[in-house]
């Protein structure tokens, strides 16, 4: 299970997310779900209406930092490199630590159990 | 995305639930990022209204415009489509049931604020910063200075800024400011058509800036490459700028390198790619590039502007006289000094990117003029029951979508918090839209609803096609109002 720990705009505090469950700091909500390869942690966030304010503003497209992730070690070492433009916006994430992606570029991918 | 409120609203159907508690967002103004924060206000209340509480609350949004949300709208560059993907959220949060749209309304004019809290329980003020800080120097009042608020407004189609007429018959513009509304102008300036003929930028900008001749743009700022406010993003999109190569002074980057390893993360990188851009020796294949630019830009650190010098006919500007500065203090208080030296620069374009500024709009609104907010607690505005504020009017006119969508929350967390506390009294029955539109038809003032307002989009979508562009922007409020109303 990777486990991400996602700094949510507004400062709700961190959820914990794997490809199998989610649970929210507020809600505490368990859901499991299944998500298809290749599915960016985004994706999941909205395909499963997990409503978390202001998460994915630009869609997916690089240009904010709302999908912010922390990873824990594994997750992040299992990771594709990051590119600069990723970086660019990561900068500007509340909470930035050196465990952080943006969801819209996480892959979860059945490597990632 | 299906708000989960939806299912709490049914369940907190079956509690004891009160009465109808009446939000209102007052006077989304365009020059504030309004809509990040009227919506996220009006979101975070819709979703958590159901979460927190057994009553209904219903928001409506005062807008001055026909059009809605505002910076995103007027502010972001036209050459930044996905940053506006933002507007799909906010379009879904004014189509929920609770929450209406009333544009065309203007909050101090047509109705005041106190008419506003009379009708609702609660008034919301997010509108923004619509005025501008001046340079304050002689000649600032000379054909071609315009300040960086009118001319991303020209651009962007803001109605007011529509008759602009920039004058881009000179070589040399210099930009004053370094933040990233001054890198927006400069890349628009240089961009080359082929690129902005595709975006939204509006047709008369397009026209002019087809036959610019500006070639090469400073942009000065009062102190040192450390303390460039603009986001690395935006760097990096002028280090990248088709047709064009960056021209600094190595001088000014002296020292610099050496406080690299000290800088937090997001100051190194953007301090790095700036010396790669201002000093390193470009790979073969970059010099290439840099030799075919045709078009050039560059930051100039230490100057602040003293007087913008005239055309022998004193009519127009023809250049700018600069103070040279350096710095005094480290870290945080780093202050520029001047030195008494004096440069002049050749120009015939000067843009002042120093700032906006919040105004008062109703004079029965709580003002500090000296920081130019509402002066407030966590958005609570003094010695005012009932009102709160969000966003550039509340904090300062600074930061982007993602930190005035947070800055919304906030706001908005801190009125709910009011009502489950029973610090803001929703216990009476108020009228609401019921009771605005009775003064607003006596007035002759007639609302934009939402759906008035997708004519509009439609209309400019349709417009835009024939052309290759998202949308073409009605420039005229008149005409909004015509569309609108059809």
């Amino acid at each position: 299970m990777m486990c991400v720990w996602v700094a949510l705009p507004g400062n709700f505090g961190p959820f914990e997310a794997s490809t199998k469950c989610i649970c929210t700091a507020n809600i505490h909500h368990k859901i499991t779900t299944s998500c298809a390869k290749g599915n960016s942690f985004l994706d999941l966030v909205v395909d499963q209406n997990v409503y978390i304010d202001g998460f994915g503003a630009c869609e997916g497209t690089l240009a904010c930092s709302t999908c912010h992730v922390i990873l824990d070690q594994k997750g992040y070492d299992q990771l594709g490199p990051i590119i600069d433009e990723e970086s660019d916006m990561l900068d500007l994430a509340f909470g930035l630590t050196d465990m952080s992606r943006l969801g819209c570029q996480v892959c979860l991918s059945r490597d990632l159990e | 995305m299906d708000l989960p409120i939806l299912g709490d609203i049914k369940r907190s159907s079956e509690k004891l639930y009160v009465h109808n508690c009446l939000i209102c967002l007052g006077n989304a103004n365009p020059q504030g990022p309004d809509w990040c924060h009227t919506f996220a206000p009006a979101n975070i209340c819709l979703v958590h209204t159901g979460m927190f509480l057994s009553v209904n609350v219903q928001v409506d949004i005062y807008e001055r415009l026909p059009v809605p949300f505002g910076l995103v709208r007027f502010g972001v560059a036209p050459d930044h489509p996905e940053v506006k993907n933002v507007i799909n959220t906010f379009t879904q949060t004014a189509q929920h049931a609770r929450c209406s749209f009333h544009g065309n309304v203007r909050v101090g004019k047509d109705v005041t604020v106190e008419e506003l809290q009379e009708a609702y329980h609660a008034v919301v003020l997010s509108y923004g910063a619509e005025g501008n800080r001046t340079m304050g120097v002689p000649g600032e009042d000379l054909a071609g200075v315009y300040s960086a608020k009118d001319f991303v407004g020209w651009y962007n189609g803001l109605p007011r800024n529509s008759e602009l007429r920039p004058d881009l018959s000179c070589e040399t513009a210099v930009i004053l400011g370094q933040g990233n509304v001054a890198l927006d102008v400069a890349r628009i300036l240089l961009s080359p058509v082929d690129i902005l003929k595709k975006t939204d930028i509006t047709q008369h900008a397009l026209d002019a800036l087809a036959e610019s001749s500006v070639r090469r743009v400073l942009i000065v700022g009062r102190r040192g490459p450390l303390q460039v406010a603009c986001t690395i993003k935006e760097l990096r999109e002028m280090v990248n700028l088709p047709g064009t190569r960056p021209e600094m002074e190595a001088s000014e980057f002296e020292g610099i390198a050496e406080t690299l390893k000290s800088l937090a993360r997001p100051r190194k990188r953007l301090t790095e790619l700036l010396l790669k851009a201002a000093i390193e020796t470009p790979g073969e294949e970059e010099l290439e590039r840099r030799n075919r630019a045709e078009r050039a830009w560059g930051f100039r650190f230490l100057r602040k502007p003293l007087e913008v010098l005239p055309s022998t006919d004193l009519i127009r500007a023809a250049g700018i006289r600069l103070a040279v500065n350096r710095l005094e203090g480290d870290g945080e208080g780093v202050r520029a000094v001047a030195t008494g030296e004096v440069e002049d620069v050749e120009c015939g374009l000067v843009i002042s990117s120093i700032g906006y500024k919040s105004l008062l709009i109703d004079p029965a609104v709580p003002f500090d003029a000296r920081k130019a907010i509402i002066p407030n607690t966590m958005g609570r505005v003094q010695q005012t029951a009932g009102l709160y504020c969000s966003g550039w009017v509340k904090r300062g006119p600074t930061g982007v979508i993602a930190t005035t969508m947070n800055d919304s929350f906030d706001t908005a967390r801190t009125l709910l918090q009011d009502i489950g506390k029973g610090t803001l009294d929703v216990s009476t029955v108020k009228p609401g839209s019921q009771g605005v539109s009775t003064l607003l038809e006596k007035r002759g003032v007639k609302p934009v609803s939402f759906s008035d307002w997708e004519k509009i989009d439609s209309e400019e979508t349709r417009r835009g096609e024939i052309k290759g562009k998202p949308r073409e922007k009605m420039l005229d409020v008149g005409e909004m109002l015509q569309v609108a109303r059809a």
